[in-house]
């Protein structure tokens, strides 16, 4: 069925059965591809995208949930890399094999979005959900921090 | 209409006590030069007065997460009277408790007046902290004082006519607060006494867990029934409980430090900041308030009553083979929405507590479990790996109801939930 | 949905960085213009104009030097570290230099050209340095050759510096002179010296990686990243048992499902040359387990059609087997010292008698699980077959390995064959094996357009290769004086080598299973005796992050504990004690040891420990320092990792493997393992393969104790071992529980 999503402010037209987990329009209809599939059952948070400013798996995201809904996804979260949170990822080189790091920056702006200056504690809870198996935690949490910093200036 | 009510019971209750109030008002003390904590107090008896703040989670409510600013106040706390901003209880002279002497810092503790003498809002649990032996009060101020000032001021309090009348609560301490002293029941172990002195005193646990009236004072008759707390129930401590398996002291003590337990699930919501002070608090405290809080609850079920609920539990458990259906669509949809989001790590063979056993699904009110999959569960310390994502933004309000009326009927033979439509939208207008 | 008509080369379609429109075609958003490497890291970053001037760099007319290289990113850093060696000696201004894949068919086709095009055993910098050196240093003396000839000078005379050539008043840019230099050859005995480390200016410093701007808006392309135009999508499902086969398959019930192009079955009776166990040496796994795929428009629709594909499945030889069946042929030679099974390793001096007159003997026996990798990117490659040419696009972490399995699978010339190697998400070793090439070069074969096919989580789960199965038996003898006086050993455990290389096996011994443990063991015993045993399983094992060094640590450490204890000597002394006073081992542990502050007398509930290990030419010596509430949760407080990998190349890198490595050992001795019921896995995805999370990181110090020298150790893995010892170390120091198996999660803590 015909379905409208708009994604990073633009609309779409899809063709896609309502049931469609939102991920897989996202990648294979739409053809955005920094959002990743991990695995499936909102366990690992490579997925993390927005709808309407609030993080949300879209691997066990239905696309009918998010019809008439804002969708941003990585490539949305600024035209040109220069989100706070980019930046600070740029700046301390977090990225490791990068798989992962679309989720966690996603994850990330949706904490800064409720905690503008957030803890190591407030860090550590809200991203529990977005695994890296590079191990690049240790880089995120300074990245976040650091972004906090920016944002704030 | 209730506000209004409320509000003529009020004034009238000022009006005839006004006399009295203003005969037993509270004089200013003298502020204090700012001290040197570090030279004043002796640290271990900071280190015992963080234990204690600790314990009675001080800085839960007196910082707000958005700020970041720990003990300077400014969390909005929602009353049925209207917002309060916590006060800034750093050191700061300016805008803090700086110039407040420990004679001041007491009476602020058991009586809720400040140094200038005007009533504080007995959303400061200042009934409960009555409770406070001088040692640990004297403990607590050395900690108080010793912390870094923080120069911030919360915003103004939101509350209208005649609640910003901070003298009407001289009525209210008259009809509710028992300051007398605290007295161990020598019928009672130490170890009870000690838990009881933590959870009634500086932990006031009843803050939450009990219902409050009109005027927003608990209800003695009511002690730990379980009400609602910011949009939160939070549960029955006592024989009211719908728990399916009993809290045996050491359940408590894993839940109540670690944040979770086997047989009941992981905290969340408001309980996870309470969890997380206790966790690097002396544990034998710990087992001591577990002691008290399993004996507010006298009348077990019997074992073969508790085997039947935990044999029913693994029954209900989602099984992937073979996952449940219901001829009432409305139930179907839930089994449909479960299956493509819960089921994926509630079921047989994962590494979560059976949903039937866990006491969200058994509780009177829906609030919790929807609360779960809207925010997700934040893993507390104790219990790191215990985490669940939020769902409030994959979810339409309608699937939300359909897993909340399906998860209600496949996990417990209780009464249904009400007011779901209700509950949900409320939900998602503040989410 | 329209594609433009563009070049072979560059068909991959590819989406805009923002505003989220379809864009076909070869379209750099303009952040990543300036990047030094293409969000396609297989194609050249920059549209060059300029001359090659050997295999490995090529200079442009606006002097930006674009340099090649032949291992594989996937995390460890190589996009950055092996360029900078190459640019070291170039003199050339880092600024200006862009990084890209090397071609795996050129390579091929010019005779191993790249030298070494795989990636693993945590060789990027060990293995190449010295050739990259080479060719960055011959480029510079021909481009400085080039320059004398023009200013008829003497090449001496000439500098070469931040990509200009000067000699007295004359001065130029590489790029004027990089046709000519292009054109110059040198003899073998022409070519420069390289550098010594003494001389570097580069290396060694923190160098920003090159390729995280593409990391961090979503524009670094992986292999499931890959989209061809008119390509199909195929999702497979698998034996559950691995090497089983297809009993019954109903492909026509799901052939009417919406977007379903074809159905499928792989293996034995199907298509593809896929076979498992085939071979005449018995117990030997190799091959590919039997399975179905469904082909069609849309990965969703392929992958709700497979899930409703009715299928029944022939477990074959490994159905029925159980962890308790693995471990109970593992134990029946473990527990009997006179089975046939047991070779040979090492025997020195009397190790019974040692023992037999020891006054204390400790005796225990370890046993580590089954891993899977878990590599945050699922399995996927993507193939398309064309009339004398075969394209691949994939996570490589051996692309002429994929190709050359190409080339068999589809019988063509490997001189036809073109992979394109994408960033990896991870790679840990699964990514070496091009199971899933194969797989996909037959499903692309038989449909005849472009398809991409993707494993499941539960599949890339469920069917990896894993890191082996292994159990130890360890008795030592303590003289009165609390000196080891003899040492005893027996490993029983699955072999890599056997089942992949088993030309490697050297006296029926696998030298990976026996890292650390045979004459590499640190430790000076008087008396010794290591014994290997091979019980194999019909689950295919694999190189898993640090090999041998993911378990053995583990075992051989806390077993070393245990004899310090039982002697009651402080564990750092004892290990001390049986170093070498020139054994390389020696500064490690001191350093760590003296940054960690180390204590042994802790109180109660709080503990260190300790252990270290050497692998891929590096030593690593670390420290963890836990908490245990009398409850039994563990904090770990902080690890402190002391370093020797001799020398350093990016010195951001060294911080960033040694925190990557804490997390993979962390997960490893914490949560990780598969668990095998009728034979197939247990665990399916991240409910239940649980992985260590933000929430769980502790801080990590990392501390240098560089050699230098003639030791140039990889630091891909070699950390990820000591770890696994000094936490169980440390739980024991605070708890007073022994851990002798993994992960830890199964053991209570909980102390009174």
């Amino acid at each position: 069925m015909a379905l409208t999503l708009t994604v990073n402010g633009t609309s779409h037209v899809v063709d896609v059965e309502a049931e469609s987990p939102l991920l897989w329009v996202i990648r294979d209809t739409i053809g955005l591809t920094g959002t990743k599939f991990g695995c499936g059952i909102a366990k690992c948070g490579a997925c993390t995208v927005h709808i309407d400013g609030r993080a949300a798996k879209s691997c066990t995201t239905k696309v009918s949930a998010a019809v008439g809904k804002s969708i941003t996804t990585i490539e949305g979260l600024s035209p040109d890399s220069t989100h706070p949170l980019q930046v600070a990822w740029t700046e301390l080189d977090t990225p490791q094999c990068g798989y992962c790091q679309s989720g966690q920056i996603m994850a990330a702006a949706a904490l800064l979005s409720k905690r503008a200056n957030p803890s190591d504690f407030d860090i550590d809870t809200e991203m529990a959900d977005n695994i890296c198996r590079c191990g690049t935690y240790t880089k995120i949490r300074a990245a976040i921090h650091r972004a906090a910093e920016i944002a704030a200036q | 209409m209730k506000r209004i009510l409320l509000g003529i019971i009020l004034v009238g209750i000022v009006g005839l006590i006004g006399g009295l109030a203003w005969a037993m008002r509270y004089p200013a003390l003298d502020p204090i030069a700012p001290i040197d904590a570090s030279m004043e107090f002796d640290s271990q008896v900071v280190a015992l007065g963080r234990d204690l703040a600790g314990f009675g989670d001080c800085s839960v409510c007196h910082t707000d997460p958005r700020q970041g600013l720990e003990y300077a106040g400014g969390l909005p706390l929602e009353t049925p009277f209207g917002v309060l901003y916590t006060t800034n209880i750093t050191p700061d002279v300016e805008t803090g408790i700086g110039t407040w002497s420990e004679e001041a810092f007491s009476r602020a503790m058991r009586e809720g007046v400040d140094n200038e003498g005007q009533y504080l809002y007995p959303a400061f649990p200042y009934d409960h902290f009555t409770k406070i032996t001088d040692e640990d009060m004297h403990a607590l101020y050395a900690y108080i004082m010793s912390l870094e000032p923080i120069n911030y001021t919360p915003p103004e309090n939101e509350l209208g006519f005649p609640f910003n009348i901070r003298l009407s609560l001289a009525g209210w301490n008259l009809l509710f607060l028992d300051t007398s002293r605290w007295e161990p029941d020598p019928t009672q172990s130490d170890e009870w006494n000690r838990g009881y002195y933590l959870a009634d005193g500086l932990g006031h646990c009843e803050g939450c867990h009990t219902p409050r009236n009109l005027m927003g004072a608990e209800i003695p008759s009511k002690a730990y029934d379980g009400a609602i707390v910011e949009g939160w129930y939070a549960p029955a401590l006592n024989d009211e409980t719908t728990s399916a398996v009993p809290w045996t002291q050491i359940a408590l003590v894993n839940y109540l430090l670690d944040g979770w337990d086997v047989d009941h699930g992981v905290s969340a919501g408001p309980m996870t900041p309470i969890v997380n002070h206790l966790y690097d608090l002396p544990e034998d405290d710990g087992f001591a308030i577990a002691k008290y809080i399993e004996s507010l609850r006298p009348n077990l079920p019997t074992e073969a009553a508790t085997a039947e609920l935990v044999a029913f539990a693994a029954e209900r458990e989602w099984d992937p083979e073979n996952p449940p259906s219901y001829d009432d669509p409305g139930l179907q949809a839930g089994v449909e929405a479960f299956d493509d989001l819960c089921a994926n790590c509630h079921k047989v063979g994962g590494t979560t507590v059976p949903l039937a056993l866990t006491s969200t699904v058994r509780m009177p009110e829906a609030l919790n479990v929807m609360n779960i999959i809207f925010d997700g569960v934040r893993p507390p310390l104790g219990a790191r790996d215990h985490s669940m994502p939020e769902f409030g933004a994959s979810l339409t309000d309608e699937n939300i109801a359909d897993v909340l009326r399906f998860v209600r009927v496949q996990y417990t033979n209780l009464p249904a939930w009400e007011h779901l439509e209700e509950i949900i939208a409320e939900k998602r207008e503040n989410w | 949905m329209t594609h433009h008509e563009i070049s072979r080369r560059k068909f991959i379609a590819t989406s805009a960085a923002a505003g989220g429109g379809m864009v076909v075609g070869f379209s750099i958003p303009t952040a990543a213009q300036a990047a030094a490497v293409n969000m396609n890291p297989w194609e050249s970053p920059t549209d060059k104009d300029g001359e090659e001037i050997n295999a490995w760099l090529t200079v442009d007319r606006d002097g930006t030097v674009t340099i090649r290289l032949g291992q594989s990113e996937m995390g460890e850093g190589v996009f950055t570290s092996m360029p900078m060696i190459v640019a070291e000696e170039l003199g050339v201004d880092w600024k200006m230099v862009r990084a890209e894949y090397a071609d795996a068919n050129r390579h091929v086709r010019n005779d191993n050209v790249y030298q070494r095009m795989s990636t693993g055993g945590s060789g990027a910098v060990r293995r190449s340095r010295v050739y990259l050196q080479q060719a960055g240093a011959s480029a510079r003396e021909r481009l400085k050759e080039a320059a004398a000839q023009a200013w008829g000078v003497a090449r001496s005379t000439v500098t070469a510096k931040d990509s200009v050539l000067s000699s007295g008043n004359n001065t130029g840019t590489y790029a004027e002179f990089a046709a000519a230099a292009a054109a110059i050859m040198f003899t073998e005995e022409e070519e420069p010296a390289i550098k010594t480390p003494d001389q570097f200016t580069l290396l060694g410093t923190s160098v920003a990686r090159l390729d995280t701007p593409l990391k961090v808006n979503g524009t670094a392309t992986f292999g499931i990243d890959v989209r061809v135009p008119g390509m199909l999508y195929a999702a497979i499902i698998h034996s559950p048992t691995p090497g089983g086969m297809v009993k019954t398959m109903d492909g026509d019930a799901v052939r009417g499902l919406p977007g379903v192009v074809d159905v499928l079955q792989l293996g034995p009776g199907g298509i593809g040359n896929l076979t498992y166990n085939p071979e005449e040496v018995p117990n030997r796994v190799t091959g590919i387990t039997s399975s179905v795929v469904v082909v069609a428009d849309t990965y969703y629709h392929a992958l709700s059609a497979v899930n409703q594909l009715p299928v029944t499945w022939d477990a074959g030889p490994g159905g029925g087997s159980t962890n308790a069946t693995i471990q109970a042929a593992a134990f029946d030679i473990l527990h009997n010292p006179a089975h046939e099974a047991h070779l040979p390793v090492q025997d020195e001096g009397d190790a019974a008698g040692g023992i037999a007159g020891a006054a204390t003997v400790v005796e225990s026996t370890y046993t580590t699980p089954f891993l899977e990798h878990a590599c945050m990117e699922p399995l996927n490659c993507t193939v398309h077959v064309t009339d004398g040419r075969v394209d691949v696009w994939g996570g490589f972490q051996n692309p002429p390995g994929a190709l050359g399995v190409v080339a068999d699978e589809l019988g063509v010339e490997q001189e036809t064959v073109f992979t394109h190697t994408t960033f990896l998400g991870d790679g840990f070793g699964l990514r070496s094996r091009n199971h899933e090439v194969r797989e996909a070069a037959a499903i692309a074969g038989a449909i005849g357009r472009p398809v991409k096919m993707l494993w499941s989580r539960e599949e890339t789960t469920t069917q990896g290769k894993y890191r082996p199965y292994a159990t130890y038996y360890f008795k030592g003898g303590l003289d009165a004086g609390g000196k080891l006086a003899g040492y005893e050993n027996r490993i029983v455990s699955q072999s890599i080598f056997f089942h992949q290389i088993p030309q490697f096996m050297r006296d029926g011994l696998d030298s990976v299973a026996l890292e650390g443990m045979d004459a590499r063991m640190p430790y000076t015993m008087p008396n010794k005796k290591v014994t290997w045993a091979m019980s194999n399983t019909h689950i295919p094992p694999q190189w898993w992050r640090s090999v041998g060094m993911s378990q053995n640590p583990f075992a051989l450490e806390s077993f070393i504990d245990e004899m310090a204890y039982a002697a009651g000597t402080d564990p750092l002394q004892f290990r001390l004690d049986m170093l070498p006073e020139d054994s390389e081992f020696q500064a490690p542990y001191r350093l760590v040891a003296e940054k960690a502050g180390w204590d042994s007398n802790l109180p109660k509930g709080q503990g260190m420990g300790i252990a270290a290990s050497e692998g891929f030419g590096s030593i690593i010596a670390t420290v963890a320092k836990v908490t245990v509430s009398r409850r039994g949760q563990l904090t770990i407080d902080s690890i402190d990792v002391a370093v020797d990998c001799g020398h350093i190349i990016n010195s951001d890198t060294i911080e960033a493997q040694v925190q990557s490595c804490q997390v993979t050992g962390l997960s490893n001795a914490l949560f990780n393992e598969m668990t095998i019921a009728d034979g197939a896995m247990v665990e399916k995805n991240f409910d239940t393969y649980l992985q260590l999370k933000m929430s769980q990181m502790p801080q990590v110090n990392t501390h240098l104790a560089l050699s230098g020298g003639e030791k140039w150790g990889g630091m891909g893995e070699p950390a990820t071992g000591p770890i696994l010892g000094a936490l169980p170390n440390a739980i024991f120091a605070a708890t007073g529980v022994r851990i002798r198996s993994l992960p830890i999660r199964n053991h209570s803590l909980s102390w009174s």
